[in-house]
């Protein structure tokens, strides 16, 4: 399926805290009745453990590569008006976003499943690691 | 080293850059040597890697490859662990 010319996707890898307000606005469309962001932030508890901070690794290129091609895959699947698909590296701490996945599109039902597929598809495929800063002291990279 | 070899960089990430102790290592690459080979020389240049190996896979040229990709001398190499993004 050819994805619209108008479709316009974006993907970045950033080192400082994610806004959402101006991945709302990247959303704007007078076609696009549905918008919809996720925000994936750093939780406190994981089971009887306690987390201080996150901190994420990148194979930079690679990941800007894998990223951009899953957005244009569920824009195309989709007929998406606007993806918006930043993730940040480094330190996150709680509450803070480590992921933001947004689209806009012409109905609600689109966007829904635009989302968690491309989160699905972002935790197997994309070459980003998280590594745990536990409140005990210790420090684990999370390979699932 | 024969005139059939090579040497070439993969790129180490998350914990198999702390296994590694070094952020690449070098290995040996024989002409026709394919992505399956990579990693067992990598296991063999880095015994702490053995572990974690079988979950890895290779990227040349910033794309997943099967173990029967061959590899050309020029190639960008990386070692993939099981990814944690999101």
């Amino acid at each position: 399926m050819e994805r619209s010319a108008e479709t316009r996707v974006v993907v970045e890898l950033v080192d400082r805290p994610i806004e959402s307000d101006p991945i709302l606005d990247a959303l704007s469309d007078l076609d696009a009745g549905a918008h919809s962001l996720f925000l994936g932030k750093t939780r406190r508890r994981t089971a009887d453990k306690e987390t201080d901070y996150l901190v994420y690794d990148a194979y930079r290129p690679m990941a800007l590569t894998e990223l951009r091609r899953l957005a244009d895959a569920a824009a195309d699947r989709w007929q998406l008006k606007r993806v918006v698909v930043i993730h940040r590296l480094g330190r996150v701490d709680l509450g803070e976003a480590s992921i933001a996945i947004a689209a806009s599109g012409g109905h609600r039902r689109e966007v829904f499943e635009a989302i968690p597929w491309l989160l699905d598809e972002i935790k197997s495929d994309v070459p980003i690691w998280k590594q745990e800063h536990w409140s005990d002291g210790l420090t684990e990279w999370v390979h699932p | 080293m024969t005139d059939s070899q090579s040497t070439i960089e993969v790129a180490m990430f998350a914990a198999a850059k702390a296994l590694a102790g070094s952020d690449s290592l070098t290995i040996e690459l024989s002409a026709g040597a394919t992505a399956g080979e990579v990693l067992v020389q990598l296991g063999e240049r880095c015994p702490e890697l053995q572990g974690l190996l079988p979950a890895c896979r290779l990227a040349v040229d910033l794309q997943y490859v099967a173990a029967d990709h061959l590899i050309s001398p020029g190639a960008q190499l990386a070692l993939i662990p099981p990814v944690s993004g999101g």
